[in-house]
């Protein structure tokens, strides 16, 4: 793979459908803030029912955490082998960040029937409800980022060229932010519980 | 807006301190320290990791930068007044 980026040395255009994207992720920072900052005066005004500290774990949210990682890196390595035309490692990297998203929510769903079973549902308390609120949007979020790549992946796929990369650079701005919104969720949620 | 020729950094090596990060974050909580601090640190440093190099902020034309900058004060206000709602001070 060559390491030179396309635009080295030439000037950089605006494109309107990434400015499009960026300008969608700064409202989706004001939505996630106000969900997090509610989560954080919520979660400990627990009169009845598991609180944060016996009800969360650990071990299903890091790993979850290191497969969105690494699914940020093959979502990165997608558009760098588009931009150097193979096209074909590009859409074999996507189908791997699909699966990621898809391996995150398959352990989303086994986290949520464990605490379904331990009795921490939606309507128990104050916790409850902001803790599904919060973890459940992002999950959202995850689902229609992997319909997302699946879609520029496999529906578009004759599509994109290097000519054409923005189409998996939106699907990636998407991604990462998508990302990086679980590192805070992974903070304030599970870490600072 | 003029691009400034660069290499691609490598994604890998990103990826690694990423979850190296995550590692000491959470090895941090069994510490006797003070943890917020350094829970703030590692996800600011992650944080800023994944806009610098996979959404290619360090890179790309500033306007998408300043587009994505501009709720972060907003943001912050209104974590202020939820905090302030809730608890009735800063305290």
């Amino acid at each position: 793979m060559a390491s030179h980026h396309p635009t080295a040395g030439v000037e950089i255009s605006v494109d309107s459908r990434k400015l499009g994207v960026w300008v969608f992720l700064a409202s989706e920072v004001i939505f996630f803030a106000a969900l997090i900052t509610s989560y954080l005066v919520l979660h400990n005004r627990v009169t009845s029912g598991p609180t944060a500290h016996e009800a969360l774990t650990l071990t299903i949210p890091t790993i979850n955490t290191m497969i969105l990682l690494v699914s940020s890196v093959a979502m990165v390595l997608a558009l760098a082998y588009l931009r150097d035309g193979n096209r074909r490692a590009s859409i074999a990297w996507l189908l791997t960040t699909a699966w990621l998203g898809i391996c995150f929510l398959i352990l989303k769903a086994v986290e949520y029937n464990h605490h379904l079973h331990e009795g921490l549902t939606p309507s128990v308390n104050v916790f409850g409800s902001a803790y599904y609120t919060v973890t459940g949007f992002h999950a959202a979020h995850v689902a229609a980022g992997v319909i997302w790549i699946l879609s520029v992946a496999l529906g578009l796929r004759r599509r994109i060229s290097p000519q054409n990369d923005v189409l998996v650079e939106t699907v990636g701005l998407y991604w990462h932010f998508v990302d990086l919104v679980w590192v805070a969720i992974f903070m304030v949620v599970y870490l600072m519980r | 807006m003029e691009g400034k020729a660069h290499r691609h950094p490598n994604y890998v090596v990103v990826g690694i301190i990423l979850i190296v990060l995550t590692i000491l974050e959470v090895a941090v909580i069994g510490l006797p320290l003070p943890q917020l601090p350094f829970l703030i640190g590692f996800a600011v440093a992650k944080g800023m990791l994944i806009l610098l190099y996979f959404m290619h902020l360090k890179f790309d034309a500033r306007v998408y930068a300043v587009l994505f900058a501009y709720p972060w004060p907003l943001a912050l206000l209104l974590v202020g007044i939820l905090i302030w709602l809730y608890f009735g001070s800063w305290t």
